[in-house]
């Protein structure tokens, strides 16, 4: 009874053994991948390929190992009724997309605005013991 | 007993919601991070002080710990307490190994005098990796408790929920790190 009852009802869902395989196969991969690129890069005096291209490797390879997990280790979206679980990922999502991009964005106006004179205590090494002193 | 299902509901979800707002805290450090990373002041920057080798090694012995935790999860719902603890343990194995790493990268920057008081980079980078490291650490403490409870009090509806709620943490600490190992180590190499 007390297996059965167990079964039915937990709200955060399992996975299943083959779901946890899966899911570390493709994170092993995705890890391993990234890794080669940029080792291969290094490993080339930075002639591999265009450091653009292997940015977008780089983000593309992480956010795709984030669903990954997610989904197999996780398993957002799987809960049986309603979905605030994933209400409040999104929302999580929301602030960290806020938080980050923004003050990339502001960071990089500010360097892109200020005259060189004031760039170098204020962006490089905010207040550094010498300008301080 | 018929209330139990709903009681684990509300915790993990609670818990959950504690996680998002941990993902925000560890936002602010990246963001940080991203802003301060070239503000070397003259310590070395960051393509010349990480080993990638070493740090892929941490990376995968953090996934393999994420994994077998997942193992531990299947194993304690289908009621195998000794196969729930040996997958808790040989988690626990990894998690230590993974720190131990760490720290000895950590040791090793500060005796080469690159402590996080040289530079902006090496603040920002130590609190972000410290930081990570230290929920690691905490994990690893509530793994023994959660241990013991299964060890003593066996697979109840109690530990099932600490177990629940302990896996979450862990698989939520791999993703952060996921993101550390890209944007804090692959990152400024290229």
């Amino acid at each position: 009874m007390h297996n059965a009852h167990q079964h039915e009802q937990h709200g955060a869902s399992k996975g299943t053994f083959t779901a946890y395989i899966l899911g570390f196969s493709l994170s092993i991969l995705l890890t391993f991948t990234a890794f080669a690129l940029v080792y291969a890069h290094i490993a080339s005096e930075h002639a591999f390929i265009a450091h653009t291209t292997l940015y977008i490797a780089l983000v593309l390879s992480a956010l795709i190992q984030l669903f990954v997990q997610l989904f197999f280790f996780l398993h957002v979206g799987k809960e049986s009724k309603t979905h605030w679980n994933l209400t409040a990922l999104a929302f999580a999502l929301i602030v960290v997309s806020i938080l980050v991009g923004g003050t990339l964005w502001i960071m990089w106006n500010l360097q892109h605005i200020n005259p060189p004179q004031m760039q170098e205590p204020f962006l490089n090494g905010v207040v550094t013991p010498q300008t301080e002193g | 007993m018929t209330d139990h299902p709903q009681t684990n509901d509300r915790v993990v979800f609670g818990f959950w919601i504690y996680l998002m707002s941990d993902c925000v805290l560890f936002a602010g450090l990246f963001a940080a991070y991203a802003v301060l990373h070239n503000s070397t002041y003259g310590s070395p920057t960051a393509g010349e002080l990480f080993s990638l080798p070493y740090v892929l090694t941490e990376t995968f012995i953090l996934l393999t710990s994420s994994f077998t935790i997942g193992l531990a999860m299947l194993a304690a719902y289908s009621q195998k307490k000794e196969l729930t603890v040996a997958a808790l343990v040989i988690t626990m194995t990894l998690g230590i190994s993974f720190l131990a790493m760490e720290l000895s990268e950590f040791g090793n920057f500060i005796s080469e005098g690159h402590s996080w008081q040289a530079s902006a980079f090496l603040s920002s980078f130590f609190t972000l990796v410290g930081t990570h490291g230290l929920h690691v650490f905490l994990g690893l403490i509530w793994m023994i408790a959660v241990l013991l409870h299964v060890n003593f009090r066996g697979l109840t509806d109690g530990t099932m929920r600490k177990l629940m709620c302990l896996s979450l943490f862990w698989h939520f600490l791999d993703i952060i790190w996921i993101f550390i190992f890209t944007f804090v180590f692959l990152w400024p190499m290229i």
